[in-house]
């Protein structure tokens, strides 16, 4: 099973190295200022299945400090995500987002926990224990699926030469499902798609009031 | 409104008035600055009250909001919230409402849709509207407050649900029930009323205090979750209890009022009772001086008051003193000292009270004022004073009074008529007086009034018969009641003869003149001739001496003449040229009015006219008779001394009067044909008339053989029954035209009449 996977992976690699094509994306917000984190993915009309090798990601989510780290995790469909405590003291990780509702209760150092995400969509995680804590999850069902750098830019490698739909989500971003989708066509589009959006103040929710 | 009378009472009034309106402007005033002061101090409770229900329910729901705050990180609540399960959301708010305390929840996502609500609707739409719009969070200033809604109020507050993102919030509402805020009551000094009112409602701004009528309302901002829901906190305080504290000195201020209004009023009262009564006493006391009676009013003190009553009772004591004069004087003679009239009349009155009988006398000493020519007032007046003086000292004699010059009257006590009439006797013996060495012989004429008659007056009546005595020449009269009665007529009669003369009643007949030696008329006299409806035929020796007596002869002769002449026109106009003779009496004379009457109507006659003039006319005033009478005869009238012979003739005057005709007496002429003295005496007349150039005319010729007679005699005119008897114009007429001269023989002595 675990060969096919991989066989299967080489030959897709190969051939979307065949037509391949990069979409670079800036995200700035209403100043001017290069938004980091912002989850872009591309989404072709041919349509884009996961790769085994996607869906086997281990993608990891650091407790430390009692912080999420990252902030903002890209996680392919039926991807796992670990859940690392680093901390000295145990955290309840949790989500009651509609994607993913788990419970993952008092967990320590050296207890690593593993959820996998089935379904498409954003999961929001929080620690029960510290308020303060929170990690966002965007779970995706394209291979073709980055987050921008402190730069604000990104770049998706090799996608599909057909026109799609560029997906852009950020927690902070204005806007319907903190969303932003344009419809792009790789082959015409070589330079950078810049987009400016207004964006909430602080990354962290705010105290209780 | 009822006046007082008494000044006490008004000053009573006055000032107690006085003292309550200033009372009650000092209370206005009192109440004013208490009033104000009670809101400065209620006020002040009511802004730190307002704070700290301010401060109450805000620390409420600010717990609140800290509990839901808390309650919602709950990880129970927080995975029921996001169950999407709309009965377990529903379910789990309860439970939060539970925990929380409070009357509804609400569970609204950041979408401002409510997902799930417990308990009364609260309201909620400001609060979703605002969660549509902002992307702030928390979506509001402030996390709670009050909101006052229908009349509701409400604490309000909102927390957040996180999980761990924001996904909403939970709203809670609590209601303040009048319960609850009058529970705060219990930390504040006084007993406000609280009220949550939402703030367009309230007049009052923020931290005021005003006096709203009979209370203290004080308003303060209370903070909301909106903006636009602004409410106040309205405490209400009764002014009566602000005023409370006060009451006691308003109590006193009262008690003041009443017991200084009384004491004043009594005071006042006192005191005006004071100054009034001397006022009173004097007032008593004038009014008794007024009805006659001695008057003194006690002086009680020295001031002015004390003053008035001393002059009053000095002025009282005078007019005392001078009403004794005066009654004094008023009741008797001067002169002589003896009592007057008055005071005779109130013996009069006194005895015919005491019910006895008297007469009463009036005495007369005769001639007396011939004897004060001679002795002299003083003397005379002594004189009258020892008469009163011997009339007291006869034996009957009950009072004495002097009534005028030599008038004096007795009062005669007459129970028995003999001795009554001794009395008198006594009296009018003539006695001689002696006066300061002077004998003087005095006669007495008594009228007496020897009983009291109705509605007359006794001494009139005394002096009646007096004057009645007088006149006939008697010592002594008794009034005569009948003969009363006829003056009473006379009077009567006096009135209608004026009546008379305006309806000419009082007609006149002429009675002609001969020539005695032509036989041919000369003249008529006009005599006067009375005939009243009621009276019959009134003769002229009856009412003409009467109308000279009451002065209606005026009107009599100017009546007479008017119709003489206008009659002696008809005469002339039918051919009959006579003089008309009229009487003129002696009382005219002197009349200026009449004579200038007289001389112009005269001045239109027909023909001759002739005043026939008793000598009497001229006795009187000799100087002014003569000059009238010259003044006739000066106008052409003829003047005829008429009657000669009857009265006192006197040759003096006969000389003086300008004369052109002497009438001789008929008491001459009638018997002439039988008394050869009388004839003698008329013949002697006849020649002294006609020696002083006047013709004469006889009168009372009753015969043909008179009248030849006294033709003899050398009588120029005659006059008579016998030649032709007083008559009507129209009979004059009928008289003249058929015999034209005077008649042979006639009418005899038996038709006078």
């Amino acid at each position: 099973m675990v060969k096919l996977m991989v066989i299967m992976a080489v030959l897709a690699m190969v051939s979307g190295s065949a037509w391949a094509a990069d979409i670079t994306v800036k995200m700035l917000n209403q100043k001017g200022v290069p938004v980091e984190g912002a989850v872009v993915t591309f989404h072709p009309e041919t349509g884009a299945p996961l790769s085994a090798e996607d869906a086997a990601a281990s993608i990891t989510v650091n407790q430390k400090d009692n912080n999420f780290l990252p902030f903002i995790s890209v996680v392919p469909r039926e991807a796992s995500v670990k859940f690392l405590n680093e901390d000295s003291v145990l955290h309840h990780v949790f989500s009651f987002s509609a994607a993913k509702r788990f419970s993952l209760k008092l967990f320590g150092k050296g207890e690593p926990q593993e959820v996998v995400f089935d379904d498409p969509g954003v999961v929001v995680v929080g620690c029960n224990i510290h308020d303060r804590m929170i990690a966002y999850l965007k779970i995706v069902e394209t291979p073709h699926a980055g987050k921008t750098e402190d730069d604000g830019m990104v770049t998706l490698t090799d996608v599909p030469d057909s026109p799609g739909e560029l997906r852009i989500w950020h927690p902070l971003m204005k806007g319907r499902g903190n969303e932003l989708r344009v419809a792009v066509d790789p082959a015409t589009t070589s330079d950078v798609l810049a987009f400016e959006r207004k964006f909430r103040r602080g990354a962290r929710p705010t105290g209780d009031y | 409104m009822l006046k007082p009378r008494r000044i006490g009472t008004k000053l009573g009034l006055v000032f107690a008035g006085l003292f309550t309106l200033t009372m009650l402007l000092i209370s206005a005033a009192l109440y004013a600055v208490l009033t104000e002061r009670a809101k400065a101090t209620v006020g002040d409770e009511m802004t730190a009250s307002g704070a700290v229900f301010s401060k109450l329910f805000l620390d409420k729901a600010a717990d609140k909001q800290a509990d839901a705050v808390l309650l919602s990180k709950d990880f129970g609540l927080r995975a029921a919230l996001t169950s999407m399960d709309s009965p377990t959301i529903v379910s789990a708010l309860e439970n939060l409402a539970g925990r929380l305390a409070v009357d509804s929840i609400a569970f609204i996502d950041i979408e401002g849709d409510i997902l799930g609500q417990t308990g009364q609707p609260i309201p909620l739409d400001s609060f979703i509207a605002r969660a549509q719009t902002t992307d702030e969070d928390p979506v509001l200033d402030r996390t709670h407050g009050v909101l006052v809604k229908d009349g509701k109020a409400y604490i309000q507050g909102f927390a957040p649900v996180r999980a761990p993102h924001l996904i909403g919030w939970v709203v809670f509402g609590d209601s303040v029930t009048t319960g609850k805020l009058t529970a705060l009551n219990a930390l504040t000094p006084l007993d406000f009323d609280a009220r949550l009112v939402p703030a367009d409602e309230v007049a009052l701004g923020d931290g005021e205090t005003r006096n709203e009528g009979s209370r203290i309302v004080y308003a303060q901002h209370v903070p909301t979750l909106f903006t636009g829901d602004e409410t106040m906190l309205v405490l209400t305080y009764p002014m009566a209890d602000a005023l409370r504290p006060y009451r006691s000195l308003a109590a006193i201020l009262l008690g003041l009022m009443i017991t200084g209004g009384v004491a004043v009023s009594m005071v006042s009262w006192l005191l005006a009772r004071r100054l009034a009564k001397p006022i009173s006493d004097l007032s008593a006391a004038a009014s008794q001086l007024q009805s006659g009676a001695q008057a003194q009013v006690p002086v009680r003190s020295q001031d002015e008051l004390g003053d008035l009553a001393r002059a009053f009772n000095d002025m009282s004591g005078e007019i005392a003193r001078r009403e004794l004069d005066l009654r004094r004087q008023a009741r008797a003679d001067i002169d002589t000292g003896l009592p007057n009239r008055f005071a005779f009349e109130e013996a009069i009155a006194a005895q015919e009270k005491a019910g006895q009988t008297a007469q009463v006398l009036a005495i007369s000493v005769e001639r007396f004022n011939e004897i004060r020519t001679v002795i002299g007032f003083e003397m005379s007046a002594n004189l009258i004073e020892n008469v009163g003086t011997y009339l007291a000292s006869v034996p009957g004699v009950d009072a004495v009074a002097r009534l005028s010059g030599g008038v004096l009257a007795a009062l005669v006590d007459c129970r028995d008529k003999d001795a009554c009439s001794d009395v008198t006797d006594n009296i009018r013996k003539a006695r001689t007086f002696t006066i300061k060495g002077t004998a003087i012989d005095v006669l007495f004429k008594i009228g007496i009034s020897e009983a009291p008659l109705a509605e007359r007056n006794r001494l009139g009546d005394a002096m009646i018969a007096l004057e009645t005595a007088r006149a006939t020449n008697s010592d002594i009269c008794v009034f005569d009641p009948a003969s009363a009665q006829a003056t009473t007529d006379n009077l009567s009669l006096m009135g209608d003869l004026m009546t008379a003369l305006e309806r000419e009643d009082v007609r006149l007949a002429f009675q002609p003149k001969y020539d005695l030696r032509t036989q041919e008329p000369v003249g008529v006299e006009a005599l006067v001739r009375w005939n009243d409806p009621a009276r019959g035929l009134i003769m002229p020796d009856h009412f003409i001496p009467l109308a000279e007596e009451t002065g209606h002869i005026d009107a009599l002769s100017r009546y007479a003449l008017t119709h003489a002449l206008k009659a002696q026109h008809t005469l002339w106009d039918q051919g009959h040229a006579l003089a008309m003779s009229v009487n003129i009496s002696g009382r005219l004379i002197g009349n200026t009015d009449f004579c200038d009457f007289a001389l112009n109507v005269v001045k239109d006659a027909a023909g001759p006219v002739c005043f026939e003039i008793t000598e009497t006319a001229v006795i009187a005033d000799p100087a002014k008779g003569i000059a009238a009478i010259t003044s006739f005869a000066e106008a052409g009238i003829e003047i005829s001394i008429d009657d000669y012979g009857s009265g006192l003739s006197s040759l003096a005057y006969l000389k003086q009067i300008p004369a052109s005709e002497l009438k001789i007496d008929k008491a001459f002429v009638l018997k002439i044909d039988e008394s050869q003295r009388d004839a003698l005496l008329v013949r002697s007349t006849i020649d002294l008339a006609h020696s002083l150039g006047m013709k004469v005319t006889a009168e009372g010729i009753e015969s043909t053989g008179a009248a030849a007679l006294l033709a003899g005699m050398g009588c120029d005119v005659g006059q008579g029954y016998g030649l032709g008897k007083p008559m009507p114009l129209e009979a004059l007429f009928s008289h003249l035209n058929a015999e034209g001269t005077l008649p042979q023989n006639g009418h005899g002595a038996a038709q006078r009449g």
